[in-house]
Order: structure tokens, then C-alpha cells, then sequence
């Protein structure tokens, strides 16, 4: 029997005393043929074959609820990719993971589209000027807003952009967008397994692009972009002083200065972490200190909040790969919403935003499910423009 | 002086120092040094055997300086001493070399490892020449122990101290001794009741005419040395005079009964703000807890417990203060703290009122408790079905990683309780089953026998659904992931260091391990003793035990305690320090740096002096003493000097 060489990732499931708290914890194993623990006791054994024939790692979202649980702290997360990195070697890409990685390298998005699409979604933005629109994309600024493939590219999360837009006009910020120059952050093709190094130049053009502009903050709306932008292009050794920020992390400032008008009547709402965000980026405070600021407006936790907040079914490519168990997630999640009877279900992520509002509709549930950004803007007092007096 | 005649004694340790270095050609070379008279080398020179070797050697040849090249001085440089002190010499004419940590134990290079080993051993023996004769200063002590805490080890190693006819001060954090044990119900594997077989060692506790028993207070300093300790210890006031007679009629008057949680029942009943901790507590006396008493709080209240107390013990003009005790020998017995188990969040403890600790199970067990004895729910119905959660807060990365020891014990007490008082079925969720102590897997198959059922698989979360609690977990044993509907969970929550563990050790002046409990001298062949010489430490205070093994540990202290005491005196460290008061220019440099407060400046002749009792042999003083005026016993300036320019000669030759 061969034991994992030390280096390798592999070799740290090696401390893994099968107690099966992972097994137990993933949103999505209940229903697969083995259980999470068994597949790590055949890498304990040195049966890698075996193990990747049960194409188990790729039925994962990523949401790292096995890790953070894991009494051993293994990193699970990444055995899992490595894993995902092995089976592409041996047997090319998973299932329908081939197109999106053959679209990705020639166009830079997940859809395919052209560089010139990423602007579309400026094109009816409320409540503001021709000359603010024209002004979107400038040659320099202190901060840029990187808008991330989903919210720019797929119309029914346009609304995410377009709310940031409207607030940080609002709030008087010197900011622009990437535009055309926006590539993907990568993140789709380390989650197929390609592995860090294919992810080099994109980390390389986003990097130089932002800082072509001078800006010394990076805002992003999309928990993934965040999570790639902190940890995966500096793991990379791509070094830029540039000050990443999710939106939650940045706000809260902003509106504390009083510039916006907000509506005082009363609604309650729940939030759903991002597990990109929370979990894995320990985000948690600022998203709740924003809605906190925000008037008339009551937070209800669900169960399992922050650190331990169910995944929305939603990451890790799972959507591609078998789209029943990532709805099945998702209604779970929505399932324990419902118990807190708010009105809204509020989140931080285009893609939690989606997977769950295709639960709720699915559950027949009767909860807005928003992202955060939208919920703010629909929170502006319209009555006064939003100007504060 | 005598002709100087030293015996080299090179060891291999087996093949610890053989394997890597030659000691043959090490002791070859050694015997061509100057004042060599013999060399050998030898498989173990702490046997018997090798020994014997030294001592003929000593006798036939003359030798009057020894050279042992072998391992740390920790272990066997008494062991050397003394053979050398049986022989008539000295025992400080004998010098060691390290050639097994310094050496063999870093290296397979055997060529370099032999000439390190030469240079080592020369070095020795260039300043083995220059060793003097030292006796060692003794002085009396004070023939007294403290021990701190009062749960079962405290009472244990107090009543041994006290009854071996030494005077012996108890200090307890709380109102009342009795610790975590007297909060239990049962105890395994004998499964007899706690409370009958502690309470008459706390009764003995008051009794005995040696304890002298200090509650409500805590350690805050300590001066001195082994033998000579001076112990400050901060008296919180009780605000009930010593007259109280515990009849309690206080603690029924007082204006906020059943408001305050109660600590000895774990929140599970309330308190007032005046109480009695438990009905055996000792001393048997009312209390104020200030953070709740309105006298305190608002400055207002009818004092009904004033009016009450027939005898007029409550007195809130009590100030706190503090005394100071001497002692020669000091018992740490400060336990454990359980976990808290609020900080594993996906168990819902806290949120979930059918989510209990073990603590609470104990009292909830327990006749004389909030529940009279009686397992129920929040609802007040006998739970159908129980599930027991072992390894919380221990063996985990994200809380504590050592296992906590007794929990898998006291999780079988808790499903037999479980099993007979409800008739419950019964599901322990444990990870490994530990059941190593004596009767104890025994125990573990009569559980089992019982009907409890045993599932291996570490508890993801906890759920409250349809009125159930679901329990989710993998059966590791049958690979399936399982959602058991329960109506009571019992949290089998770890054991931690004492609440204060970091005070503590600051102010005694022990370390720690990494699992935060108070750390012993040596982990097997000094277990009883701290680092700090005459500092013992006993219970759960040094690492989760079970309570054999915590009394076992008591009574071992109490040993050492009473073999010191026993004694009368202490041997001063052999390397303290020698003012020359022809030297000292009374510039006070020397003062201000010794760590222990050691030199007193002598104000009529100008010239600093050593407490000889509180010098450690350091050495910060010599070093920094601008005029050379003081000498440290062992480490003179030619013994130091000579050692290096041997080392050198060696730089010499590469
Ligand atoms: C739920 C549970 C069930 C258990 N059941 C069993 C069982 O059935 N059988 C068994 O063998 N063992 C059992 N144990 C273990 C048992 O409780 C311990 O072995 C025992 O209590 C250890 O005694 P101790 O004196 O070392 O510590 P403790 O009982 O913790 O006593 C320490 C004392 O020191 C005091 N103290 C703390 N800090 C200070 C300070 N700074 N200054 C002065 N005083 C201080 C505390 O107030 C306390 O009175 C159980 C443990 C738990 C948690
Ligand atoms: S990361 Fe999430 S989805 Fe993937 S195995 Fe772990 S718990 Fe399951
Ligand atoms: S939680 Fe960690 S230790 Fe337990 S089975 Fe999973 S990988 Fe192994
Ligand atoms: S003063 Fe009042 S609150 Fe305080 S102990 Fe007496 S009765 Fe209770
Ligand atoms: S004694 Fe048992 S329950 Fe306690 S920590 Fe060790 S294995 Fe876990
Ligand atoms: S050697 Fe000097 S400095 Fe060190 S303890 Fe003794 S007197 Fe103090």
C-alpha cells in the first residue's frame, strides 16, 4: 500500500480519524452512494484509482461546511480540487465543463459573449443622467468596480450592478468600471480542476488593468471574484497593492455620512452568508452592520448563520454538473428562511441570489429573495430622491 | 593543592552516543591530556557496573577529579555526585560533558561527531581542574503547606499534609470546598453517590485542628523559595460573620430569592442574592453574592435578610483584605473548568432548552437537585428518546485537541441514569470509546448489556424539527448518513484549564503546557512537581483525570510535601553567589538586576549583600558587576576561562 508522499495534498487526509462529521455536514451527500468519510479512507488506504472513479468530488459545491467542521482541520476543500486537477488530467474535462472551459479561454466569460457586452447592463440604469452613464468607464479613478461575469452578463442580475452603480453615485465616489477590459476572475476553471496555472493571465490582465487606473480600492459584488481576487491571485504570486473590498466591507462608511435618504417603514428580512464571503473569507459583521443602518429594517437569523451558514447549492460548478442535487440544496436553505418569517430572504451573491429564488419558486415560498445591493436601492427614499435633506 | 589526578569516563549509552560517536578513540585521546591518569570508556556508565568502575578507580588510583562524557546533566549529574561523594571526595570535583544531546542525538556524522565529542571532553577536563570544593549552605524552612483550591484533590492532599501533623492553609476560590465533585450525582464505574463519599472529607476538612481553611480568596503573590515561601492571598469578604450559624432563615427572606441562577445547580434552579451554596457546604455559611445584592447594586433595600438573622451576622461594612501566609511547600489544586458548550453553535446549546450540558445532566440526575432526582424536558415529560454527544469541546481543532479523558466514562454513567430514570431508548454518539482505567471496559459492556445503543460518528449539527431534535451524524460503522429524531440531547463537554489558569501561573511563577494545564517538572519521572522547586501540583489543574487518578495525584503531593516538611531544611542552590566585600564598590548595578530580589544593600558598611536563601544561581549579577566583586559558586572566572580557551584550541586545529 503506498502512503502519500508528504508533500502532496493528499498526504494531510492522513490524520482524518473517519469520525464522518464531513459526511454528515455536506448539503448534498446525503443521497450519493458513498459517504464523504469513505472516500477519504481509500486516499488514507493509497486507492487514489478507486477514488476517482467515484467522480464524488465533482458532485461539491465547495462550500468548505466539511472543513470548517472537520475536528482534524483538514483541508478538505483542496483535496477536493486536487482531485478535480487529477481526473481532468487523466480523463479531460467533466461533463459539460469542456464548453465552458473552451469559452472561457477565447472569450474571457462564461458566456461567451463579446467584451463589449459587459456594458450592457449600464444601458438602463434608474435614475440616472446620460452624462453619469457616459462617465461610467474613465481612464483613472480611486476606485474601480469589478462587476464579475454573472451581474454583468446574464440580464435578470443586472439589477445587482446596477443598484451598486446608483449608490455609489449617489455617495459622491470617484469610481469606474472595467468594461470591455473586464476578464473573468478564473474562478470557473479552478473549480473544472484546470488548476491555478490556468488561471495566471487572467489574474495578470485583471491586475494590470485595475491598476492602469490608479485606483487604490477594488470593489466587487460577487463573493467568488472576492475570494479569488483575496486569496487565489496572491497564492499565484501576483503582487499588487491593490485593497480588495466587498461591497459589505466598503458601504457601511459611505452611508454612516448621511448623503442617503432611506424609507423608515418597517420590514424584516434574513440573510443568507455567501460561503465565499463567510465562511471562507470571514465577511460576516459588515453585511449585518450595513442592514443594520439601514432604517426600519429588522434582521432575523436563520439556524445556521455566519461561519455555519448552509450553502445556497450554488458553487462549485454543482449547477453544471447536476443541477437536481444544487435545486435540492437550495430548497433546503429556502426551507430554513421560511422558519424565520421574514419577508425577505437577502444575500450578498448574484449566484446564492439566484439558486435561491429558483428554490423559492420551486417551494412555492413566499419570500422576496433579493441581494443586498437591490435591497438598498429599493430601500431609497424615492419621495426625496434619495437626497438627504 | 594536591596533585590534580583525573579519571575520564567516555559512555555510550548503548548506541545512543556509540552509535554515531567513536568513544573508544574519544577516551584514547582523552587519556593523553595533561593530569590524565586514567581514561575508559564504557556501555553505561550510570549502571552499576560503571559506577563501581569510578569508584575502584578513585580508590586504586588516587583520582581526586572526575570527567563523566555522556549525556545532559539533567538526569544523572546527581547520580555522578554522588559516586564521587561515596568515594570520599567531593561530589563537586566531578564535571560532565554532554556528548548525547550536544552531539550523537544531532548528527550521524561520526568523524565530526568524534572530534566535537574530543573538543567537548577536553574542555571538561581543562576546567575540572579548577573546580573547587563547594558545600552546600543549608537553611531551615518553614514548616507549613498551602494548597490552593478545595475540590477533591485540594481536600485530599490538605487532610494528608494536615494529618502528618503540619500545619496547613486551604485556599478556595468559591464560598464553599467541594468542587466539581460534589456537584456530581453517581460516579463511575462503581456508580456510588458522590456526595456520600465526599462529603465526610469536607466535614474533616473543618474539623481537622492543622487546616486552616481560607474560602472566598484567592493567591495574588508569592515571594521566596522552596521552604521559604511567602504567600499573599486577597480575602473577599463573605459580608456574613463568622458567627453564622447556616440556618439559612437569610437566604428564604432575601428580597431577590429565586432570581439568580444558581452556579452549584448550573442555571438549572435560582438563588437569591444571599445563599448557602449547597446544604453540605464548607463552611456551612451564608454568602452575599455582591454583583446581584441590592445593598450593592442600588444602594437599596428593606434588608430583609438583616432582619431575618437572629444572631446578626450580616455585616456590609466587611472590606476585603489581604494576609500573607509562610509556607515551605505549596499544592496547586485548582481543577478544571468545564467547557463551554455555547461555542460549538451548531449544536444549539443555548438555543434549544432540550439541548443540555453533562453538568447540568449531573444535577438534573442528582436527588438533591433542581429536579428532585427526576430526568425531564423542558416540557416536564419523561424524554422517549436521549441522545448523548461525546468529544465536545475536546479532541477538536477548532476547541481543545487533547482528549478530555473522562467524558466517555461519565457519558456511559449518564446513559445508564438516562436508561433507568425514563426508560429511554438511549444513543451515545461517540468517535473513539476510552475506556482505560481499571473496572472501566467492564463498565463500558455492562452499558452496552443495558440496551444502550452505540453509534460511531461524530454529531455535524443539531435541528429542532416537528418538535423533535434531530441529531444528524454519519454511522461510520454502517457508511449512511442518519437523522435521529430525539427528545433530549446531553452535551458530553470536555475539560479545560481553571478559569484563571493564566494569573495563576504568572503569579506562581509555573508554566504551562499546550493544552493550558499547569505543567509538571518532568511528564513521567517528575510528575508531582512544577519546575519551581517545592511547587506541586496535583488534580485536574495538570490535565483532565478521573477521580482515582486525581486522588492518587493528591496524595503523591501530599508525599512530597511531607517528605520536605519531614526534612526541615533545604540545600541552598550550589551555584549562588559570593560577594567580596573588599571588592564591591557599592554601586548598586547588581541590585537592580537580580530577578529575585536577592542582594540588600547594606547601608552602613556600603556594600551589597546576598540572601543567600533567594539567590537562584543565575549568575545576571557576576556578569554585570563592574569591579568583579562577586563570584558565582561553579561558574568562577577560572573555571569559565579555562573551559573556553580548551574549547579554542580545538577552533585551532580545523
Ligand atoms: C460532567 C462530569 C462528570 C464526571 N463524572 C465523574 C465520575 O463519575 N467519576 C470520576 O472519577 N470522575 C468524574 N468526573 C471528573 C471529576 O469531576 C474530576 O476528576 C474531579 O472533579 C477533579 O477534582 P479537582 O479537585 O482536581 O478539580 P475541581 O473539582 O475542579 O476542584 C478545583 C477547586 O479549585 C478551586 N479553584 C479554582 N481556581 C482557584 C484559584 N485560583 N484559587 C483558589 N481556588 C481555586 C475551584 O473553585 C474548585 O473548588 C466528571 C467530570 C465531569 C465534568
Ligand atoms: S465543500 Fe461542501 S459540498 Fe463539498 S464536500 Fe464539503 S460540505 Fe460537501
Ligand atoms: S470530518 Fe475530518 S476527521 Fe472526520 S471523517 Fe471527515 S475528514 Fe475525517
Ligand atoms: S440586602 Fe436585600 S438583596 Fe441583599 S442579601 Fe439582603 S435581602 Fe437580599
Ligand atoms: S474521553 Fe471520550 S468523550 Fe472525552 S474527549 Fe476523550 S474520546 Fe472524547
Ligand atoms: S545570581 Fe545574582 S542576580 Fe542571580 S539570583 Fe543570585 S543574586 Fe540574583
Amino acid at each position: 500500500m503506498e502512503v502519500a508522499a508528504e508533500k502532496d495534498i493528499l498526504h494531510e487526509i492522513m490524520t482524518c480519524i473517519q469520525c464522518g462529521s464531513c459526511s454528515s455536514s455536506c448539503p448534498g451527500a446525503d443521497n450519493l452512494d458513498l459517504t464523504r468519510r469513505q472516500l477519504w479512507r481509500m486516499l488514507q488506504m493509497g486507492l487514489v484509482e478507486e477514488a476517482m472513479s467515484t467522480e464524488l468530488f465533482w458532485q461539491c459545491t465547495t462550500c468548505s461546511m466539511c472543513e470548517i467542521r472537520c475536528p482534524r482541520g483538514i483541508p478538505l476543500n483542496k483535496i477536493i480540487m486536487e482531485l478535480r486537477e487529477r481526473y481532468l488530467e487523466k480523463n479531460g474535462p467533466y461533463g459539460s465543463m469542456q464548453q465552458m472551459t473552451t469559452i472561457l479561454n477565447l472569450t474571457k466569460s462564461i458566456t461567451g459573449d463579446e467584451p463589449k457586452n459587459r456594458l450592457l447592463w449600464t444601458e438602463n440604469i434608474p435614475d440616472i443622467t446620460l452624462e453619469e452613464r457616459e462617465k461610467l468607464v474613465k481612464d483613472q479613478a480611486e476606485v474601480v468596480y469589478f462587476t464579475g461575469c454573472v451581474s454583468a452578463l446574464f440580464p435578470q442580475a443586472y439589477k445587482i450592478p446596477q443598484s451598486l452603480t446608483r449608490i455609489l453615485l449617489k455617495g459622491g465616489i470617484d469610481f469606474s468600471l472595467l468594461g470591455e477590459d473586464e476578464w473573468c476572475c478564473g474562478y470557473p476553471k479552478l473549480a473544472a480542476g484546470c488548476g491555478e496555472d490556468s488561471i495566471k493571465d487572467f489574474a495578470a490582465h485583471n491586475i494590470e488593468v485595475v491598476k492602469a487606473k490608479g485606483a487604490k480600492t477594488l470593489l466587487v459584488s460577487c463573493p467568488t471574484c472576492y475570494h479569488v481576487w483575496k486569496n487565489e491571485y496572491s497564492n499565484l504570486g501576483k503582487q499588487h497593492q491593490i485593497e480588495i473590498k466587498h461591497y459589505t466591507e466598503y458601504l457601511p462608511e459611505l452611508i454612516k455620512q448621511g448623503n442617503i435618504q432611506f424609507k423608515t417603514d418597517e420590514v424584516t428580512i434574513t440573510y443568507h452568508d455567501p460561503c465565499d464571503l463567510g465562511r471562507k473569507s470571514d465577511v460576516i459583521e459588515e453585511p449585518r452592520e450595513l442592514i443594520r443602518l439601514l432604517p426600519g429594517v429588522k434582521l432575523v437569523e436563520m439556524r445556521f448563520t455566519g461561519k455555519d451558514s448552509k450553502c445556497c447549492g450554488g458553487g462549485g460548478n454543482l449547477e453544471m454538473t447536476n443541477s437536481e442535487l444544487s435545486l435540492e440544496i437550495a430548497q433546503k436553505r429556502v426551507a430554513e428562511a421560511m422558519e424565520t418569517n421574514a419577508q425577505y430572504l437577502v444575500t450578498t451573491c448574484q449566484q446564492c441570489k439566484r439558486t435561491l429564488q429558483n428554490a423559492v419558486r420551486k417551494n412555492r415560498a413566499r419570500l422576496k429573495v433579493y441581494d443586498l445591493l437591490e435591497f438598498i436601492a429599493e430601500r431609497i427614499d424615492t419621495t426625496t430622491g434619495g437626497e438627504a435633506k | 593543592m594536591n596533585e590534580v589526578k583525573i579519571g575520564i569516563y567516555v559512555c555510550h549509552c548503548g548506541s545512543n552516543i556509540g552509535g554515531v560517536v567513536d568513544c573508544k578513540e574519544v577516551a584514547e585521546y582523552a587519556a593523553n591530556l595533561p593530569n590524565v591518569v586514567v581514561s575508559r570508556d564504557y556501555a553505561y556508565m550510570c549502571s552499576d557496573p560503571g559506577q563501581v568502575l569510578i569508584k575502584e578507580d578513585i580508590k586504586n588510583l588516587g583520582l581526586n577529579r572526575i570527567v563523566v562524557a555522556s549525556c545532559s546533566p539533567r538526569m544523572h549529574e546527581p547520580t555522578f555526585r554522588t559516586v564521587v561523594e561515596e568515594s570520599g571526595l567531593n561530589p563537586y570535583f566531578m564535571q560532565m560533558a554532554n556528548i548525547r544531546e550536544h552531539v550523537s542525538w544531532i548528527t550521524n556524522d561520526t568523524p565530526k561527531a568524534t572530534e566535537k565529542a574530543k573538543d567537548l571532553v577536553r574542555a571538561a577536563t581543562k576546567r575540572v581542574i579548577h573546580q573547587e570544593a563547594i558545600v552546600p549552605q543549608e537553611i531551615g524552612i518553614k514548616r507549613a503547606a498551602l494548597v490552593i483550591g478545595g475540590g477533591v484533590a485540594g481536600i485530599e492532599a490538605a487532610l494528608s499534609v494536615a494529618k502528618a501533623g503540619y500545619k496547613t492553609y486551604l485556599v478556595e476560590k468559591k464560598p464553599t470546598i467541594g468542587g466539581v465533585m460534589a456537584q456530581l450525582d453517581k460516579t463511575f464505574p462503581t456508580l456510588d453517590c458522590s456526595a456520600c463519599i465526599l462529603t465526610p472529607k469536607m466535614v474533616d476538612v473543618a474539623r481537622e485542628a492543622n487546616i486552616e481553611l481560607i474560602t472566598n480568596a484567592e493567591v495574588v503573590g508569592l515571594d521566596g523559595a522552596v521552604g521559604n515561601y511567602t504567600v499573599t492571598v486577597k480575602k473577599k469578604p463573605r459580608y456574613v460573620k463568622d458567627d453564622c450559624s447556616g440556618c439559612g432563615d437569610c437566604v428564604s427572606a432575601c428580597v431577590m430569592k429565586g432570581r439568580i441562577p444558581s452556579e452549584f445547580d448550573y442555571g438549572l434552579a435560582k438563588r437569591g442574592a444571599i445563599y448557602i451554596p449547597f446544604p453540605q457546604a464548607v463552611p456551612l455559611k451564608a454568602v452575599v453574592d455582591q454583583e446581584n445584592c441590592l445593598m450593592f447594586k442600588t444602594g437599596k433595600c428593606k434588608q430583609a435578610c438583616v432582619t431575618a438573622c437572629e444572631r446578626n451576622c450580616i455585616d456590609f461594612s466587611q472590606k476585603e483584605e489581604e494576609i500573607q501566609i509562610e509556607v515551605g511547600a505549596i499544592i496547586v489544586a485548582t481543577g478544571f473548568k468545564p467547557f463551554d458548550a455555547k461555542k460549538v453553535s451548531k449544536y444549539g446549546y443555548g438555543r434549544y432548552p432540550d439541548v443540555i450540558d453533562a453538568m447540568q445532566f449531573e444535577r438534573m440526575t442528582n436527588a438533591s437537585g433542581p429536579t428532585g432526582g427526576k430526568v425531564l424536558t423542558s416540557k416536564g415529560e419523561k424524554p422517549k428518546k436521549v441522545a448523548i454527544i461525546h468529544c465536545v469541546g475536546s479532541r477538536d481543532v477548532n476547541t481543545n485537541r487533547h482528549c478530555s479523558r473522562v467524558c466517555c466514562m461519565y457519558s456511559l454513567k449518564h446513559a445508564h441514569l438516562a436508561k433507568e430514570k425514563t426508560d429511554a431508548e438511549v444513543y451515545n454518539f461517540y468517535m473513539d470509546m476510552r475506556a482505560f482505567g481499571k473496572g472501566y471496559e467492564e463498565f463500558y459492556q455492562r452499558i452496552q448489556g443495558e440496551g444502550v445503543r452505540f453509534i460511531r460518528g461524530k454529531v455535524a449539527e443539531i435541528v429542532e424539527k416537528e418538535g423533535q431534535l434531530k441529531v444528524k451524524a454519519e454511522d461510520t460503522l454502517l457508511g449512511k448518513n442518519m437523522e435521529l429524531g430525539v427528545d433530549m440531547v446531553i452535551l458530553s463537554i470536555g475539560l479545560e484549564n481553571c478559569e484563571d489558569a493564566d494569573k495563576l501561573s504568572e503569579v506562581l511563577h509555573i508554566n504551562r503546557s499546550q493544552d493550558g494545564f499547569f505543567m509538571e517538572a518532568h511528564p513521567k519521572l517528575n510528575p508531582l512537581e512544577t519546575p519551581t522547586a517545592g511547587i506541586y501540583v496535583a488534580g485536574c489543574s495538570q490535565g483532565p483525570k478521573d477521580i482515582p487518578d486525581t486522588v492518587c495525584q493528591a496524595k503523591g503531593c501530599a508525599g512530597e510535601t511531607i517528605k520536605l516538611l519531614n526534612i526541615g531544611k533545604v540545600k541552598l542552590e550550589s551555584t549562588i553567589v559570593q560577594i567580596n566585600p573588599d571588592i564591591c564598590k557599592g554601586c548598586r548595578l547588581c541590585q537592580k538586576l537580580c530577578p529575585y530580589g536577592a542582594l540588600e544593600f547594606n547601608e552602613e558598611s556600603k556594600i551589597m549583600e546576598v540572601e543567600s536563601a533567594k539567590c537562584k544561581g543565575c549568575g545576571t549579577c557576576a556578569a554585570a558587576c563592574p569591579a568583579g566583586a562577586i563570584k558565582q559558586q561553579q561558574f568562577s572566572t577560572d573555571q569559565i576561562f579555562a573551559e573556553i580557551e580548551a574549547l579554542l584550541e580545538g577552533v585551532e586545529s580545523i
